[in-house]
């Protein structure tokens, strides 16, 4: 099938036919080139570092609401139902994150976020998790912190 | 739950992660795990240190709401 040529990817086709001619781009990449462009877009670590950066956002709004309603009241079971939806959606978008980290990396940037912080923060919002929605059983609860803290518990 | 100066330090450590800027982050989590690993040595047969801070979760509930309420009257000024 024969699909014309949109502007854009005119252009792009011409971008790619030149660094074929010059010799920046194999024969090879200049093939893969607009399905890299369109899955990956113009700029893959810029663009994640954006989505970082939301993510990062989000956790910080949804610390503040946490705060509201988890800690300075005592939650209602439908506080619990949307504080654990939404540190699920949370934990799954950080997973998928650290993921694309993994393979494309993030850029250096002002707020020196690296990929071991991000995983650090994943990490603390999963024992946030587990803390709310998976407490651990009192009686195992118990047994540890007596054997660890002793004089406590 | 009893005050003890070992399990404060580890809610300070867990909070300064939570609260901390993006470039201390790293050496925010070390220094929580430092005190975690520390702890968990001590458990017989011995465990995982984020099996003292799920242990500790409760606990770390009041911490937060103390800080709070601490944090509160400074937030007025």
């Amino acid at each position: 099938m024969y699909v014309r040529a949109s502007g854009k990817a005119r252009v792009v086709l011409h971008h790619v036919q030149e660094q074929v001619r010059i010799g920046i781009m194999t024969a090879v990449e200049a093939q893969w080139s607009p399905l890299k462009l369109l899955i990956l877009g113009e700029d893959p670590q810029l663009r994640l570092y954006a989505e970082v950066s939301v993510w990062y956002k989000k956790i910080e709004m949804f610390r503040k609401g946490e705060d509201q309603r988890m800690f300075v009241q005592e939650p209602t079971s439908e506080d619990l139902a949307v504080h654990r939806s939404l540190l699920r959606r949370l934990i799954a978008d950080g997973e998928h994150l650290v993921c694309l980290i993994d393979q494309i990396g993030l850029p250096e940037n002002v707020e020196a976020i690296t990929p071991q912080s991000v995983s650090a923060t994943l990490e603390a919002i999963r024992a946030d998790y587990r803390g709310w929605h998976e407490p651990m059983p009192a009686q195992l609860r118990e047994r540890i912190l007596h054997q660890v803290f002793r004089d406590v518990a | 739950m009893s005050r003890n100066p070992q399990i404060e330090a580890i809610h300070e450590a867990r909070y300064d992660l939570q609260t901390c800027a993006e470039r201390d982050k790293p050496a925010a989590r070390e220094k929580l795990y430092a005190l975690l690993q520390q702890a968990a040595l001590r458990a017989n047969p011995p465990i995982r240190p984020e099996d003292v801070l799920d242990a500790l979760y409760e606990d770390y509930k009041e911490f937060r709401r103390t800080k709070h309420r601490q944090e509160w009257p400074k937030l007025g000024r």
